[in-house]
C-alpha cells in the first residue's frame, strides 16, 4: 500500500479546500434556482447536484491512496460548512455519504483502476449516497415515483457532473503540468 | 533536546550526487565527479547561472529531495553523520527527524514560501513545533523580525501584503528563529536593497551554524570557506565571468534626442492609489514611447504596486490612469503568475512565435520554448516570463525585477533585450532594485518621490461610507466589549446540537426557530460579516419555498411538505453562528487546545484553508495579467484556480516541513502562541441552547400527558 506524506497530506487539503470554496458558491446558485425548478426539481438535480460530489473523485484521481476520496469530500463539505451554507452542519453529513460511495468503488479496484469508467463509477455511487441522504430527510412524504426519478437524477448527475467533472479538471491540471510538480 | 545551541554542528558530505525529478527525462543535478566536504561551522557558497541546479543542491542537503519531492537520489550525501541518500531510497516520508531539529530553511522567492498568513504565528511555527515554551514563543519571534531588519508593527501584519524584499527579511527570520545549526538559504537576498541585503548577509554569516547559501552575489558572503559554481547541473571551474557585448540598433540615434521629445506619452498617472494596497501612498508617473524608465526605492516603498496600477491589473480607486498604449504587457515579479505551470508555446499564439524565438535567443533560452514552466528553474521562468510578453510587440512593456536571482550573464542579457526594445519604440516600465541594471539612457525614477509621499485627503465615495456604516451597525463594540468573542468550538458545537436538535420533530425546529433569534443577537453582538449574511439569506429563502413547492408536487401532505421546509430552516439556524468572519487559524488553535487534535494534521489544513484567499486573488490576478497578453481569450476561473491551488502545493508542504511541523511527538503537545479561552458570549450561547432544548423537552412532555389524558 502506498504511504501518505506530507506532500500528499497539502495536496488533499488544498483539493479539499477549493472544493469547498465552489460548493459554497454553487449552494448559492443552488438556492437562488430552486424556486424557478420547483415544478420539475429532478431536473434541477439532474443538472447541478453532482457537482456537490466532486471533491471524492476528484481527491481520489489526484492523490490515489486509501482515504483520500472520502477526506476530500469531507474537507470540502466541511469548509461548505462554515461558509454558513443554507444546509449548516448537515453539509458534513451528506460530505461523509456521498464520500463513502466514492471510496467504496475505488477499494472495490483495489486502489489499482482509475480508467474514466472506474472515476464514472465512483461519481455515481456518490450519488447513491447523496439519494440516501436526501430522499428520507427532505422527501420524506412524496410518492415513490417521484421519489425515483429524484434519485435517478441525482445517480446521473453524480456520474456526468462529479465523476465525469473530475475527469475534465484532472485531464486539465495534467496538461498545464501542476499535476507533475507533486509527483502525481 | 529539541534546539541545537548545545549540540554539535553538522558536517555535510556530498560525492557523485544525481537527482532525477520523477516525470523528467535526464537528471536535473549530476554531480558525478565531484567531491565535496564542508565541515562543521563552514559555509559552502554555491553560484551559477540560472537553471544550474543551484536550489536543487541547497533542498538535497535539506534532505528533501527523494523524501518530501519525488524523484530518484543516487550517489553520496551525508549531512551531520545522516546518510540522506538511503532516506530517500526508502521512501522516508520527509526529512529525517535528525536533521529536521536543527535545520532554518529559506526558499527561494517571489513565491510565497510562509505557512501562516500572519507573519508572527508564522515565524513562531518552527519554535512550537520544537516544543518551545508558550511564555517564551512571542519574545523570541519578535526579536527575530526585529534582527532580520524588519520594523515591529510588521509582526501583526499578513505575509502576503509585504512587498518582495520584505518577504525575503520575513523568511530569514523564519529560518533562523530556531538558532538552527544547519542553516540553508536560496536567493536570501533577492529583492532587497543594497543597505538592507549587507545587513541580511552578515545576519546570515554571523550564526553559530553550518551554512549553505544560493547566490548570484557572492561579494555578499566573503568570509564563505567553500565555493562551488555549477552549470547545467554541474560543477565547473569557477570561471572569469565574461559579459556578452550585444549592440543595440539603433540606440545612439534615440539618445541623440533630448529627453523630453523622446516620444509621445503612452501611460500617465497621477497621484493612484489603491484601497488593496492601504500600506502605499499615492503614485505618479509618466512613460513616453521608446522611453526606459526604472522606478528605483527602498524595500516596501511601493514599486510592485505602482506597475500593478500601471498595467491596470491593479485598479485605481483614487486619482487618475490615463493610456494611450494599445498593448500593454506586464511582467510581474513572480513569473508563475503569468506562466502557470504552462510552456511558451501554449500560451502564445502561433503568430508570435517567430518573434518569441528571437527573443528567447537573446536571453538564451531558446530551447526551453516547449518545456511546462514547471519543470524550468526560477532565473528559467523569469527570462520566459519576458520572452512571452516581449514577443507581443507591446508599445508598453511593464516589468518587475527583470534581473532578480539572474547571474550575471543573464541580468546582462535582459539589459541588452530591454535596450533594444526601448529603441525600437517600445515604452518601459521596470522596477528594479538590481544595480546591474544601468542603462546609459534610463530615466530613473526615484520612489516614493517627494510628491508622491503627501498624504491625499479624499472623500469616500457615498457607496463606500454606506457600507461602512453597516459594518458598525453589523459589529457593534460596546456589546462585544461586554460579551467577548464567542469561541469557534461552541459556534461548531451548537451547530451539530441543533442539526440534532430539529432531527427529533417538526416540533423541536419550531422551538428551535425562537431560540435563532436570540443566538442571532449573540453572533450579530461578536461582528457579523455582512457578505456572508446577504449569501444565506439569499440562498436560505428561495431553498425553503422551493424545498416546499417540490415537496407538494411530489405528493406529500402539506404538513409534511411544510416540515420539511422548517425543517431546512432549523438547519440554517446553526449557521447563523457562524455569520461572524471565519478564521481557520483561531478554529485550529482551540480543536488543539481543547480537542487534541494532532498538531500535524491540523495545522497542515489549516495552513491550506488559510492560502484560499491568496489562492483566489492570485486566480484573479493571473486571469488579468492573462487577458492583457491575450485580449479575447478568457480562460475559465475554475480552472485556473485548481491550477494554482495544486502549483501550491510543493511550495506549502516545503514550508510546512521546513518549520517541522511533523516533529511533535504524542507525549509532547504543541504549546500555543495564541491561547483559545471560553468567555462569556460562549457561556450565553450554550444556556440558549439548553433552554431550546429544555423548552423542546417539556412540550414533548406537555403533549404526551394532555394526549393521554
Amino acid at each position: 500500500m502506498r504511504t501518505w506524506s506530507l506532500m500528499h497530506l497539502v495536496a488533499l487539503s488544498v483539493i479539499g479546500i477549493t472544493c469547498g470554496a465552489l460548493f459554497a458558491g454553487w449552494n448559492l446558485i443552488w438556492g437562488a434556482l430552486t424556486p424557478l425548478f420547483a415544478l420539475v426539481l429532478p431536473l434541477q438535480y439532474l443538472l447541478l447536484a453532482g457537482t456537490w460530489v466532486i471533491a471524492g473523485p476528484l481527491a481520489g484521481l489526484i492523490i490515489k491512496r486509501r482515504g483520500a476520496a472520502l477526506a476530500g469530500e469531507l474537507i470540502a463539505a466541511s469548509v461548505s460548512f462554515l461558509l454558513a451554507s443554507q444546509w449548516s452542519i448537515d453539509a458534513l453529513f451528506s460530505g461523509a455519504v456521498q464520500g463513502l460511495g466514492a471510496e467504496l468503488v475505488f477499494a472495490i479496484f483495489g486502489y489499482r483502476v482509475w480508467g474514466w469508467p472506474v472515476v464514472i463509477f465512483a461519481g455515481a455511487a456518490s450519488g447513491v449516497g447523496m439519494a440516501l441522504h436526501d430522499l428520507p430527510l427532505y422527501f420524506a412524504g412524496v410518492d415513490a415515483g417521484y421519489a425515483a426519478a429524484l434519485a435517478a437524477a441525482m445517480v446521473v448527475s453524480g456520474a456526468l457532473l462529479g465523476g465525469g467533472g473530475a475527469l475534465v479538471l484532472h485531464r486539465a491540471l495534467r496538461r498545464s503540468g501542476a499535476l507533475g510538480v507533486i509527483g502525481a | 533536546m529539541p534546539e541545537s545551541q548545545h549540540s554539535t554542528l553538522p558536517d555535510i558530505e556530498i560525492a557523485d550526487l544525481v537527482w532525477q525529478p520523477s516525470g523528467a527525462d535526464a537528471p536535473t543535478l549530476d554531480l558525478r565527479g565531484s567531491n565535496i566536504r564542508v565541515a562543521a561551522g563552514e559555509t559552502l557558497l554555491i553560484s551559477g547561472a540560472s537553471g544550474a541546479g543551484k536550489s536543487t543542491l541547497a533542498a538535497a542537503v535539506a534532505g528533501l529531495l527523494g523524501t518530501l519531492l519525488p524523484g530518484t537520489l543516487r550517489g553520496t550525501l551525508r549531512v551531520g553523520g545522516v546518510d540522506l541518500v538511503a532516506a530517500a531510497a526508502e521512501g522516508a516520508a520527509g526529512v529525517p527527524r535528525e536533521l529536521l531539529g536543527p535545520l532554518g530553511f529559506v526558499a527561494a522567492g517571489p513565491a510565497p514560501r510562509h505557512a501562516l498568513p500572519r507573519l508572527l504565528d508564522d515565524v513562531a511555527l518552527p519554535l512550537e513545533s520544537r516544543g518551545v515554551s508558550a511564555e517564551l514563543l512571542a519574545s523570541r519571534a519578535h526579536a527575530a523580525i526585529i534582527s532580520a531588519g524588519l520594523p515591529i508593527d510588521a509582526a501583526e501584519r499578513d505575509v502576503a501584503s509585504l512587498s518582495g524584499g520584505e518577504r525575503a527579511q520575513a523568511a530569514a527570520a523564519t529560518a533562523l528563529v530556531s538558532t538552527p545549526g544547519l542553516v540553508i538559504a536560496d536567493e536570501p537576498l533577492a529583492g532587497l536593497d543594497a543597505t538592507r541585503a549587507g545587513a541580511l548577509a552578515a545576519l546570515l554569516m554571523e550564526q553559530r551554524a553550518t551554512r549553505v547559501i544560493v547566490t548570484h552575489d557572492v561579494t555578499q558572503f566573503g568570509a564563505a570557506t567553500v565555493r562551488l559554481h555549477l552549470d547545467r547541473g554541474r560543477v565547473v571551474e569557477l570561471p572569469a565571468v565574461e559579459l556578452p557585448t550585444v549592440r543595440a540598433e539603433g540606440q545612439r540615434d534615440v539618445a541623440a534626442q533630448p529627453a523630453g521629445e523622446r516620444g509621445v506619452v503612452v501611460l500617465q498617472l497621477f497621484a493612484a492609489a489603491s484601497s488593496a494596497r492601504g500600506a502605499v501612498g499615492a503614485v505618479s508617473a509618466t512613460v513616453h514611447a521608446g522611453e526606459l524608465l526604472l522606478v528605483r526605492g527602498e524595500t516596501g516603498s511601493g514599486k510592485s504596486t505602482l506597475l500593478a496600477l500601471a498595467a491596470g491589473t491593479l485598479s485605481a480607486d483614487a486619482g487618475e490612469r490615463h493610456v494611450s498604449a494599445s498593448r500593454i504587457r506586464y511582467t510581474p515579479q513572480d513569473p508563475g503568475l503569468l506562466l502557470g505551470a504552462r510552456s511558451v508555446h501554449q500560451l502564445l499564439p502561433a503568430g508570435e512565435w517567430p518573434r518569441a524565438a528571437e527573443v528567447a535567443a537573446a536571453l538564451n533560452v531558446a530551447e526551453l520554448l516547449d518545456r511546462p514552466a514547471a519543470r524550468c528553474s526560477d532565473g528559467e521562468r523569469r527570462r520566459l516570463a519576458l520572452v512571452v510578453t516581449a514577443a507581443a510587440e507591446p508599445d508598453l512593456l511593464i516589468a518587475d525585477e527583470p534581473t532578480l536571482g539572474l547571474d550575471d550573464e543573464a541580468a546582462a542579457r535582459v539589459s541588452a533585450l530591454l535596450a533594444n526594445l526601448a529603441a525600437r519604440g517600445v515604452a518601459l516600465l521596470v522596477a528594479t532594485h538590481d544595480s546591474r541594471l544601468q542603462m546609459r539612457h534610463a530615466r530613473v525614477l526615484q520612489h516614493p518621490d517627494a510628491t508622491a509621499q503627501g498624504e491625499l485627503l479624499r472623500e469616500a465615495p457615498l457607496a463606500e461610507r454606506g457600507v461602512e456604516l453597516a459594518r458598525e451597525l453589523l459589529a457593534p463594540a460596546p456589546v462585544k466589549r461586554l460579551l467577548g468573542v464567542s469561541n469557534p468550538l461552541t459556534r461548531f458545537g451548537l451547530a451539530a446540537f441543533w442539526f440534532l436538535l430539529s432531527l427529533i420533530s417538526p416540533a423541536t425546529a419550531l422551538a428551535q426557530g425562537a431560540v435563532a433569534l436570540p443566538a442571532l443577537i449573540v453572533a450579530w453582538s461578536s461582528g457579523v460579516h455582512l457578505i456572508s449574511t446577504l449569501r444565506l439569506a439569499a440562498a436560505l429563502a428561495p431553498a425553503i419555498v422551493g424545498m416546499v413547492l417540490a415537496n407538494l408536487l411530489g405528493g406529500a401532505t402539506p404538513e409534511a411538505a411544510f416540515g420539511a421546509g422548517v425543517r431546512l430552516l432549523a438547519f440554517a439556524a446553526g449557521s447563523l453562528v457562524l455569520l461572524r468572519p471565519f478564521e481557520p487559524l483561531r478554529l485550529a488553535d482551540a480543536a488543539m487546545q481543547h480537542l487534541r487534535a494532532p498538531f500535524a494534521p491540523t495545522l497542515t489544513l489549516l495552513a491550506s484553508a488559510a492560502t484560499l484567499p491568496p489562492l483566489m486573488s492570485e486566480a484573479r490576478e493571473r486571469r488579468a495579467i492573462r487577458r492583457l497578453a491575450k485580449p479575447g481569450v478568457d480562460p475559465f476561473l475554475l480552472a485556473d484556480l485548481f491550477d494554482a491551488a495544486i502549483r501550491a502545493v510543493p511550495r506549502l508542504a516545503t514550508a510546512l516541513e521546513v518549520r517541522a511541523v511533523r516533529l511533535p511527538s504524542r507525549l509532547q503537545p504543541a504549546t500555543a502562541l495564541r491561547p483559545s479561552r471560553f468567555g462569556r458570549a460562549d457561556l450565553l450561547l450554550i444556556l440558549l441552547s439548553a433552554g431550546g432544548l429544555l423548552f423542546s423537552v417539556a412540550r414533548v412532555v406537555i403533549e404526551t400527558i394532555t394526549l393521554g389524558s
